[in-house]
């Protein structure tokens, strides 16, 4: 006899669970966890090395760096002033709960008020795969093309900031920020937004304010509960 | 990860969907599961065609093994806040404006849908049928 059992589960579910697990270990700490993604060139490490030094005078911060192979980067994130760990893939396109849970292992979580870790480089399956960070943040640069919120809807859809970097380049480039912008709220109504350019330090102030106001409410957070 | 590191992002959900379809057939009393049935969005950024590519090799030695997959596949859709029309944004030249009353208030209503619905199982006659109530489910936003 064959019979039709209903499921309804998502295809992510195991990923997701693992994800929780990341979430609490932040939170019994009062770490604020951020997930940095873009695709490749679009300044993720820049913007880590631009903001960490302002950061740590008053936060401790933690990064873990997904690349495919290398420490390129998170070399420079440690000389930046973060207490760095890399993950190498080995081909995989994007990060993982799981992999984030072996990077905590090696973190000392109980001296970080920050952590951000730094997505492999794809505007496709980061989106897919939650860490267990408490903000989404796309990093979006100039020269990409103002197309992007269109041809990469799930990316743009599933992320708490947004940060449009390199806008030095404006001039020079063809990018209709008005066009852009218009994808972006079709997809991602009122998203926090800041432009940067990591050349200039244009916007960098506001970023880090941010930020240091996000890991001031989960400490405080973490203090009531 | 560690020796299927170097495998696309399609071999731990192919793992995940696995332990849900085992899950769900160990609560029905199935003696083989048949039929899978996903549901997966156009721009899910999940392709299920490379799931089906491990499944052999995953499946091997459980009831799912041999089990044919049934992808429902949801079209990219956006629905217009002004007029309600619905539409699929195909060519990114068009954008997302609202191709009825040309209006950008618009929002993504499908194409994100990436779950297991059901599968099909073979079942002993004398064994209760159905999914566990006690089940933890959700159908994904």
């Amino acid at each position: 006899m064959s019979v039709r059992v209903p499921v309804v589960e998502a295809i992510t579910k195991a990923n997701d669970e693992l994800a929780r697990l990341n979430r609490a270990r932040l939170d019994s700490r009062g770490i604020l966890g951020l997930n940095i993604m873009a695709s490749p060139g679009a300044g993720k490490t820049s913007i880590i090395e631009c903001i960490v030094p302002k950061l740590s005078r008053d936060l401790r911060v933690g990064v873990i760096e997904g690349d495919i192979a290398t420490s390129f980067d998170a070399e420079r994130a440690a000389a930046a002033g973060a207490t760095a760990v890399q993950i190498n893939t080995g081909g995989s396109c994007h990060l993982e709960a799981q992999m984030v849970s072996q990077a905590l292992d090696q973190l000392p979580l109980d001296a970080l008020d920050l952590l951000i870790v730094e997505n492999v480089g794809n505007l496709i399956c980061p989106a897919t795969f939650a860490l267990g960070t408490h903000q989404n943040i796309l990093v979006a640069s100039v020269p990409e093309g103002d197309d992007k919120p269109y041809k990469h809807p799930r990316m743009y859809r599933g992320v708490q900031v947004l940060i449009i970097n390199k806008v030095d380049l404006l001039p020079y480039v063809r990018f209709d920020i008005e066009r852009f912008r218009r994808g972006v709220n079709a997809l991602n109504e009122g998203v926090l937004t800041f432009e940067v350019s990591c050349t200039t330090g244009a916007g960098m102030e506001a970023l880090v304010d941010w930020v240091r106001a996000e890991a001031a409410a989960r400490r405080a957070g973490a203090v009531q509960t | 990860m560690s020796d299927e590191g170097k495998s696309l992002h399609e071999l731990p959900i192919a793992q995940g969907i696995l332990e849900s379809v085992l899950r769900a057939a160990a609560g029905s009393g199935a003696t083989r599961v048949s039929h899978i049935h996903v549901v997966v969005g156009d721009v899910s950024g999940v392709s299920v065609e490379c799931v089906e590519f491990y499944w052999d090799s995953i499946s091997r030695g459980t009831l799912a093994h041999g089990a044919a997959f049934h992808v429902r596949r949801v079209p990219f859709e956006m629905t217009c806040l002004v007029c309600s029309h619905t539409f699929s944004p195909t060519a990114a030249a068009l954008g997302y404006d609202c191709p009825s009353c040309g209006g950008a208030r618009v929002r993504m209503s499908h194409g994100q849908e990436c779950y297991l619905e059901a599968i099909d199982v073979d079942a002993n006659d004398d064994a209760e049928t159905g999914s566990d109530p006690a089940h933890e489910s959700r159908t994904p936003s």
